[in-house]
């Protein structure tokens, strides 16, 4: 098997920057868990209730500073094995709510790219 | 006890639904009375809101979920053995209809506890709804909604039926639960992530042409 790839959108570059800056004490966090969904990215987090056979297995949400902190989503296909990260919650699990969240509009820009090719959006990662 | 919002309640409502209809649901049409016998005989709980219009009563936000549900793979929609298909170009003209069915059923309990939770009776009087009137001719089934004394007594374009759900909705489901129910609920980024997946499967990732980065950005250094 192949080594996973991460590819990150400019998108999550924006998002991954600004959540170090607003929680500066969870950075360390947040590397950990991006290294985790690009090394081991099917080991823990598989989201539940994702019935459709095309996605069943291939979305994931990891907890930054613990389940009460904030949620980081990420698509991750086996084959050939990838990573695409998708969102950050940059408020802590008490005062978030998903009604606002933009994770569907963050992932339509993300894939819209992905699919006109402009791939100069996106940029594989030599390390975290 | 977690919380969910109004719209992925609605969407769970949908599924379950026509997750009774054991051969799928013939045509939207009849999606939509099913659904207004439902909340007629269930009010306590009434997810969509109903107008009179040319068809009878008609809920213009339980017609967008349902294309919702579909575009997320999680309702398939054939057409109809009666449906007439053209097809123009690429596009694929279906006048009659399409069947409508869950592509998975394991959710199935899922939904029904969060149904549960809003009122005890309400997945049994989906269930007896469906059963009852789900599979009769499409005419008789109309004729009996027509017949109801409120639609009877309506305008055309009018609300025979506002809808009690909105803000968040207490569920006997677990905070965890809640949560990744929002995202599976979410038709934009299941949608996206559809795509994505379909994208990846028909072609290779052109990684020469993807410019490559150190390492993450930190503050400062971008």
């Amino acid at each position: 098997m192949s080594e996973c790839q991460l590819l990150v959108h400019d998108e999550f570059l924006e998002q991954y920057l600004r959540f170090q800056i607003e929680h500066e004490d969870a950075s360390d966090s947040l590397r950990t868990q991006l290294q985790k969904s690009w090394k081991d990215p099917a080991i823990d987090g598989r989201l539940s209730f994702i019935l459709n056979p095309r996605l069943v297995g291939k979305l994931y949400k990891l907890w930054i500073a613990g389940p009460t902190g904030y949620r980081y989503v990420y698509f991750h296909d086996p084959t050939p094995p990838i990573t695409l990260p998708i969102f950050l919650s940059f408020e802590p699990r008490s005062n978030f709510n998903w009604d606002t969240a933009p994770i569907g509009d963050l992932a339509e820009r993300i894939v819209s790219d992905f699919d006109s090719g402009q791939f100069d959006k996106f940029h594989t990662i030599k390390s975290i | 006890m977690g919380q969910i919002s109004a719209d992925t309640f609605r969407r769970v409502y949908l599924l379950y639904v026509i997750g009774q209809f054991s051969k799928g649901s013939y045509g939207s049409v009849r999606l939509q009375k099913i659904n207004y016998i439902v909340q007629r005989n269930n009010p306590t709980v009434r997810p969509f809101g109903f107008k009179k219009w040319r068809h009878g009563q008609f809920s213009h936000q339980l017609d967008v979920m349902k294309e919702q549900l579909v575009s997320m793979g999680y309702v398939g929609a054939v057409p109809l053995d009666t449906a007439i298909v053209s097809q123009m170009g690429d596009e694929e003209n279906n006048q009659g209809g399409n069947k409508l069915f869950l592509t998975e059923f394991a959710g199935l309990a899922i939904y029904f506890r969060v149904l549960k939770s809003a009122s005890p009776d309400l997945p049994g009087v989906i269930s007896q709804t469906v059963k009852d009137f789900g599979y009769k001719p499409e005419a008789e089934l109309l004729d009996i909604c027509y017949q109801f004394p409120e639609f009877k007594a309506a305008e055309e374009g009018q609300v025979i039926v506002e809808s009690n759900v909105s803000g968040q909705l207490d569920v006997d489901l677990t905070d965890d639960e809640c949560d990744d129910l929002e995202i599976a609920m979410n038709p934009k980024f299941i949608s996206a992530m559809n795509r994505l997946s379909d994208a990846l499967k028909d072609r290779e990732v052109p990684w020469d042409r993807i410019p490559e980065l150190e390492r993450m950005p930190t503050p400062g250094t971008r």
